[in-house]
């Protein structure tokens, strides 16, 4: 199963790249490029033939590369990028989370932020142990660790 | 599905230096990993003032070892620290710690007080802060004492670039009383106003003194003073908002005068104007 990016001006070649779950995508290397990744290869040139990325999967690439085409629109108005990555960052915990890790993963520094704040915000004001049970995080402190860590951030927990 | 398993330590720097300062150190709490990344200097330097860099290199009474400093523990240092910066050392910079925004403070010095120029010092006179030890320990060289008065006139100026912007911000007349304390009954009117906008400035009372029985009703028609905890007292003189960098306001013009009833006034010594963030309500 493939999919294409939409008929814009054809400014470039296109490249191809393969999930992990060996979806394919053509995507012109405009886009493409938003990832630091795939412009440093472009650059190098070595972007022929389909290019693995076994940390992504399919349809978090599918939802990137989406992402990466408004964001390289030159048509678009700053207003209209911000309410769409507005919506576009509006979703549940696991598609969040795996935005992050290929953002992060792809290098895609505005996606990362993006993604990044939007954790922020969901973290703001909770109290660690809400955090560890929102994202299955054990606490792995020593209980002398714990009161230490615990005296020199005392002004943050205070009633 | 552990995200500090995988996702790497400036990542989730990343998203915690998008939270508060006050979160950041709660964060510290969650796991290992978290602590390492809540009290990275990548997280700090954000929480920090842009310019902060430039603010200490300027001041003449900052160490150095400031520098050595991580960028958690600078944070906090000038938060409870001022440093002197300006002209003749006459202005302080710290920290807020909630918000991490400027607090910058105006020496009596640095304030334009009718009458005290110093050519005058019967009217008012210029003590040096370490001659008087009465009064609470000053952060700067000088404090200015009433001998008296009949024309009371303070004015404070700042320009409103070198405050952080888009906030809310307090100002605050800073001051002690000596002995031979008088002519304060009379409340004293403080304004502020910015100085690029044509509204603002209505002036409001203020009892830098109220006695007891003032103290007791339940709505006054002025404002009330607090003891800090440096043992100064401190008066609110008016709020306003620093907009974006872009629209310059020019500068906040600040006011506190009794020249309406003039009466005799005698025993108050001036530190200061302080400015600082204030919450939104």
């Amino acid at each position: 199963m493939s999919s294409s990016s939409s008929p814009m001006q054809s400014t470039g070649r296109k490249l191809k790249l393969k999930s992990k779950d060996d979806e394919t995508f053509e995507v012109e290397e405009a886009v493409a490029v938003k990832s630091q990744i795939f412009k440093y290869m472009v650059e190098d040139g070595v972007s022929n033939g389909p290019i693995p990325l076994p940390n992504v999967n399919g349809k978090t690439l599918a939802r990137v590369l989406q992402w990466c085409q408004k964001h390289a629109d030159p048509t678009i108005t700053e207003d209209e990028l911000n309410k769409y990555d507005a919506g576009f960052i509006d979703v549940d915990q696991a598609v969040l989370y795996d935005l992050l890790m290929a953002a992060n993963y792809l290098n895609i520094e505005e996606l990362l932020k993006l993604a990044c704040m939007r954790v922020a915000d969901m973290i703001k004001g909770k109290s660690p142990d809400e955090i560890r049970r929102t994202f299955n995080i054990k606490n792995d402190f020593t209980p002398e660790e714990e009161e230490e860590v615990r005296k020199e951030n005392a002004w943050a927990l205070g009633p | 599905m552990d995200i500090t398993r995988t996702l790497p330590e400036e990542c989730i720097a990343n998203i915690i230096s998008g939270t508060s300062p006050r979160d950041a150190c709660r964060l510290s709490l969650v796991s290992r990993a978290f602590e390492s990344a809540a009290t990275s200097n990548l997280v700090w330097e954000r929480f920090l003032p842009p310019d902060y860099q430039e603010i200490i290199s300027s001041s003449s009474s900052s160490s150095s070892s400031l520098n050595l400093l991580t960028k958690k523990n600078l944070y906090f240092h000038l938060c409870d620290n001022p440093i002197l910066i300006g002209n003749g050392n006459n202005m302080s910079f710290q920290i807020d710690k909630l918000s991490g925004k400027k607090c910058l403070m105006l020496a009596a010095r640095e304030l334009t007080i009718i009458w005290g120029s110093g050519e005058t010092p019967h009217y008012w006179e210029w003590i040096s802060s370490t001659q008087a030890p009465v009064l609470p320990k000053s952060r700067f060289s000088e404090v200015a004492h009433l001998r008296i008065v009949w024309w009371l006139d303070i004015k404070g100026r700042i320009e409103t670039k070198i405050l952080s912007p888009k906030t809310k911000y307090g100002a605050y007349f800073i001051y002690s009383m000596v002995d031979r304390f008088y002519g304060f009954n009379v409340p004293v009117k403080v304004s502020i106003r910015l100085e690029n906008e044509v509204e603002g400035g209505d002036a409001t009372n203020a009892y830098l003194n109220p006695s007891e029985e003032l103290l007791q009703i339940n709505q006054q028609d002025g404002r009330l003073p607090i003891k800090r905890e440096d043992m100064w007292m401190e008066i609110e003189i008016g709020e306003f908002f620093n907009g974006s960098q872009v629209d310059d306001h020019g500068a906040v013009e600040m006011c506190l005068k009794e020249v309406q009833v003039l009466n005799g006034k005698s025993g108050l010594v001036v530190h200061g104007i302080e400015l600082r963030p204030k919450e939104e309500s």
